[in-house]
């Protein structure tokens, strides 16, 4: 390269580079706009929640694309607005962790001894209870609103972050450059957010996109089990849930629910995959 | 050897009373009051007084966690707010269900993934490597419950072949454990063919075949062990999901186990059988990293001088 650009830009035009990844982020960017836009051409109450028993569990045809669930609500209008739930939360609780445990990845590895032993202890605990039972537990004590799973969700991804933001500020803190602008009389605070942390948190960046499948899965599986986000706002695991009973006569009503969650996970996937190329700075020569 | 598993063991209990301690702690917090749900709403204050003061509900918080790991030591997990019967009992007869989802998922996992992710790595870059790599992008994207649907859909409801639910023989088992080990075997797959890929490509196996010993000797004896390391570490991390996942794959398939309970009692404010469900998930968790950790030993021969006699 002749001229220095901003490792963001080297990035960025690798990942446009990457035709798998800018497939992914296309296919991430149509779901997106899709269901955040669903308020602006979905008549939430005529379509998504009201109930019209003449065309109960009708197959997909012309008009209704995807067909209607066992009360008669149009199963694509569910399903975008449904996604808006799904894509929050998962969305939202790896910004969450991200954010605490960057904080808390940071403090330990930064100032390490008995702050950090401490932290990591406390953290492992959380690491040993499986993300389902934890969610169970939460639901069991708070009112599933959007927002208190969302957190709940988070809670179980801050852990794994924690670690891998240490690991990262570990091998940054005591770099040569590092020592350098401390010499030049930098604080802790300038230190760690100008010039470790930007170095520390783009390999891991990846690691956090790919956190949000894991997001959506959990939701929906919470969903499923009838411990999620309660009805009669849809949400893609309790409309396969209230599928179930229909199998034998109808599949489309299980069948579509599920394909948008395998659709959105795979296109998150592919972004996260190409972010995780584009962001190794070890690829630069390619 | 011995001195390994006894170190281990005692590792177990730290973990598990930390975890049941937070457990009971943010259970404290959770709505409703325990007497009135015994006795109903027709109960009077002096009652529901006497009811709280029968369940210890009046003692501090951590009164109530060192009786409740007293009983726990001796068995008694409490009585279900809900049934009225011993949590203990409940477990007894929900949870040789969930043992066999969790550990047959797991197995399940293993002699799959393993020949699959070694196959893979013999084949680099073939058709069949590129192809399964497009098959599990997809595999991995799918929930577990979507795929039970869809499978129930396909050899229940068209083919008729398999039952759709419960637990009760060699066919009924098929579906659910298949649907727990996909995840697995997309993730474990990808794990044993970069291993094995890493394994391959070092010198002593560059040795080896200088020797001029044949290919699948160089991979069975020098290549496999090495390569299984990490396969099995991650064991561990797969243990807790198949134990979390198996709460709803019962669900799904309607098998009366410990994920079932567990939110049944959630539906019903019932804590005691809560705490116990989750403190037996703790329980079999932490076995279960015990015999990974055990079986990781008995491949790495460097554990076993470290921790066995001299000469063994």
């Amino acid at each position: 390269m002749s001229r220095a650009h901003s490792p963001w830009l080297v990035a960025w035009k690798r990942l446009s580079r990457n035709r798998t990844a800018a497939f992914g982020v296309g296919m991430l960017a149509v779901i997106l706009l899709a269901c955040f836009l669903a308020p602006f051409y979905i008549d939430y109450q005529r379509d998504v929640v009201g109930v019209n028993i003449a065309q109960r569990l009708q197959f997909p045809a012309e008009g209704m694309l995807l067909g209607a669930d066992e009360l008669g609500r149009d199963i694509f209008a569910r399903i975008l607005w449904g996604g808006r739930v799904s894509l929050t939360i998962g969305i939202g609780s790896v910004l969450i962790a991200g954010l605490v445990g960057t904080l808390l990845g940071t403090v330990a590895a930064y100032y390490g001894g008995r702050a950090d032993s401490l932290l990591m202890r406390a953290l492992d605990v959380l690491l040993a209870v499986p993300a389902m039972l934890l969610m169970i537990t939460f639901v069991a004590i708070m009112e599933p609103t959007q927002t208190n799973l969302m957190l709940a969700v988070s809670v179980s991804f801050i852990p794994g972050m924690a670690r891998l933001v240490r690991a990262q500020v570990l091998g940054t803190k005591d770099l040569e450059y590092v020592t350098a602008v401390r010499a030049q009389g930098a604080g802790d605070l300038r230190v760690l957010l100008k010039h470790v942390l930007p170095n520390a948190i783009s390999p891991v960046i990846a690691s956090f996109v790919m956190n949000i499948p894991g997001g959506i899965m959990i939701i929906s599986g919470l969903g499923f089990i009838g411990l999620g986000v309660q009805p009669p706002s849809p949400e893609w695991g309790s409309m396969l849930a209230s599928g179930r009973a229909f199998i034998r006569d109808a599949w489309h009503v299980t069948a579509f629910p599920g394909a948008a969650i395998v659709l959105t996970i795979i296109a998150i996937t592919l972004v996260g995959d190409g972010l995780r190329d584009a962001m190794d700075s070890r690829m630069t020569k390619q | 050897m011995t001195r390994y598993v006894l170190t281990r063991l005692l590792h177990i209990v730290p973990v598990l009373i930390v975890t049941t301690l937070l457990v009971y702690v943010l259970l404290d917090r959770s709505p409703g009051d325990p007497a009135q749900l015994i006795l109903g709403l027709g109960a009077t204050q002096q009652e529901l007084e006497m009811m709280r003061d029968q369940l210890g509900l009046n003692d501090p918080l951590l009164v109530r966690y060192v009786n409740y790991m007293g009983g726990v030591v001796t068995g008694d997990l409490g009585t279900s707010y809900s049934t009225r019967r011993p949590v203990a009992e409940m477990i007894g007869t929900r949870l040789p269900n969930t043992l066999i989802l969790a550990f047959g998922s797991l197995a399940l996992i293993m002699l799959v993934a393993i020949p699959l992710g070694i196959a893979l790595a013999v084949r680099q870059n073939s058709l069949f490597d590129n192809v399964m790599r497009v098959v599990t992008l997809v595999t991995a994207a799918m929930p577990s419950f979507w795929l039970g649907l869809m499978l129930i859909l396909l050899f229940s409801v068209q083919l008729g072949w398999l039952p759709s639910s419960g637990l009760d023989n060699v066919g009924a088992a098929i579906l659910p454990l298949v649907c727990m080990s996909v995840a697995g075997w997309t993730v474990m797959s990808r794990l044993a063919r970069a291993s094995m890929l890493d394994v391959t490509s070092q010198d002593y196996i560059r040795t080896a075949r200088a020797k001029g010993l044949a290919q699948a000797v160089v991979m069975r004896k020098h290549a496999l062990r090495n390569a299984l390391l990490p396969v099995v570490t991650s064991l561990g991390l797969l243990i807790g999901q198949s134990v979390g996942g198996a709460v709803v794959i019962e669900i799904l398939f309607g098998i009366n186990g410990v994920g079932k309970m567990l939110v049944d009692a959630v539906r019903q404010q019932d804590v005691p059988t809560i705490m116990g469900g989750v403190l037996i998930s703790a329980v079999v968790i932490a076995v279960a990293n015990l015999l990974t950790d055990l079986s990781y030993a008995v491949i790495d021969p460097r554990l076993k001088t470290m921790y066995g006699e001299p000469h063994s």
